[in-house]
């Protein structure tokens, strides 16, 4: 075994992490190579001298400060709880849509009725969104403006077009392009406010 | 409000903190936060930043406490964290080696704490240890954190290679290298 083969396996040697074969070439080298065998030594001993050590104590001061500041984090389990609750409303939203699908065959007028009492709560939930985002940072607040903005006019247009062209096509591909804007921006948001989000509840 | 989570193991506590349980996160750093500050002195030679890193690795423990692997070795991961920051901290800073003031100011912390308050601070330091640990503090980054690793905390060659994601063979030649100049500048121990 050449020196340098046995250097690279010192460690190892000296830890008794190597193979029984490979053990025995490097024994073998070692009791015929007084320079390896002194590397071998240097690494007793440099483990022997710093095992003696001594642990440095901290300041009491970093354990409070850590536990503080963790505290001001969102928990990292109710992170999955919040992301959790947003698909839950794209589910939802989901099923309202389709069941106002299933009202539309029903009946061209029920349809129309429906599209415009929903409507208004489809703004105010647009709103709530907005001032949601704005609640959790400056520089959320203008992603939530222009969501909840967007939110309005499609509900509007939606509710326009239903009620002059009942045609559910139009208010569903809408309602599915503002929920999604709004899951969308609601991502965003968390990413740009960090901690702040996780006190929202949803 | 530590001694809450005495009894229970790393694992346990991580899924209680998962959970929502801020009190088990509490006692995980009570558990961990020494470690992580003696790993991060070795490596950075300095107190003032051994406490930022042991602060910012606690805080990045909590954060992505999710993505640890239930089962696996919770200190591992913490260490791999600790390492990588004390890494990524020592390049920030240039690899510039300890002006001699800082490694002066660095034995007088040394002679601060053998006279601590903790039973461990108490054990005396030999001079041999007190010698090589200030030369670890003089060598470029990565070799010294490979000593550390190696010689202070007791790891082996792969889980070295583990933690700091590299090869085992790139660990080798740091520890070879590192040992070399640290007997230059100790001569034979
Ligand atoms: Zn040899």
């Amino acid at each position: 075994m050449e020196c340098s083969a046995a250097r690279e396996l010192l460690d190892e040697y000296f830890e008794g992490t190597l193979p029984a074969l490979r053990r025995k070439d490097v024994a073998a080298h070692l009791a015929q190579c007084a320079a390896c065998a002194a590397e071998l030594e240097q690494i007793k001993r440099l483990t022997v001298t710093l095992a003696g050590a001594p642990r440095v104590e901290p300041r009491e001061e970093l354990l409070r400060a850590i536990t503080a500041r963790a505290a001001e984090l969102p928990t990292p389990g109710s992170r999955w709880a919040l992301v959790a609750g947003w698909r839950r409303v794209a589910v939802a939203a989901a099923a309202v849509t389709a069941a106002v699908a299933g009202v539309r065959y029903g009946g061209p007028m029920v349809w129309s009725r429906l599209a415009v009492a929903l409507a208004p709560g489809v703004t105010w939930l647009g709103k709530q969104g907005a001032l949601a985002l704005a609640w959790m940072g400056p520089k959320v607040e203008g992603i939530g403006v222009a969501a909840g903005a967007v939110w309005e006019v499609v509900a509007a247009l939606g509710s326009a077009l239903a009620t002059a062209w009942p045609a559910m096509a139009w208010y569903a591909a809408g309602e599915a392009a503002v929920v999604g804007g709004m899951i969308l921006a609601i991502h965003w948001g968390r990413r740009a406010a960090g901690a702040r989000i996780g006190t929202l509840v949803v | 409000m530590p001694e809450a989570g005495v009894e229970r193991d790393d694992g346990e506590l991580v899924r209680l903190c998962l959970a929502g349980e801020q009190t088990a996160f509490d006692a995980l750093a009570a558990r961990h936060y020494r470690r992580v500050y003696n790993v991060a002195y070795r490596m950075l030679g300095n107190r003032e930043q051994a406490e930022d890193i042991t602060q910012e690795t606690l805080l990045r423990v909590y954060s992505r406490l999710h993505t640890f692997k239930q089962g696996a070795s919770f200190i591992a991961w913490v260490r791999r964290i600790t390492t990588n920051l004390c890494i990524d901290h020592l390049r920030r800073r240039g690899e510039q080696t300890v002006s001699l003031d800082r490694q002066l100011e660095a034995g007088m912390e040394h002679a601060d704490t053998s006279a601590g308050a903790s039973p461990e601070g108490r054990l005396e330091m030999t001079e041999d240890a007190r010698r090589v640990m200030e030369a670890l503090r003089r060598l470029p980054g990565k070799q010294r954190a490979v000593l550390v690793l190696r010689h202070v905390e007791g790891l082996k060659v792969d889980e070295i290679a583990r933690t700091m994601k590299m090869p085992q063979g790139t660990v080798k030649t740091l520890l070879f290298r590192g040992r070399h100049a640290v007997r230059g500048m100790v001569g034979e121990l």
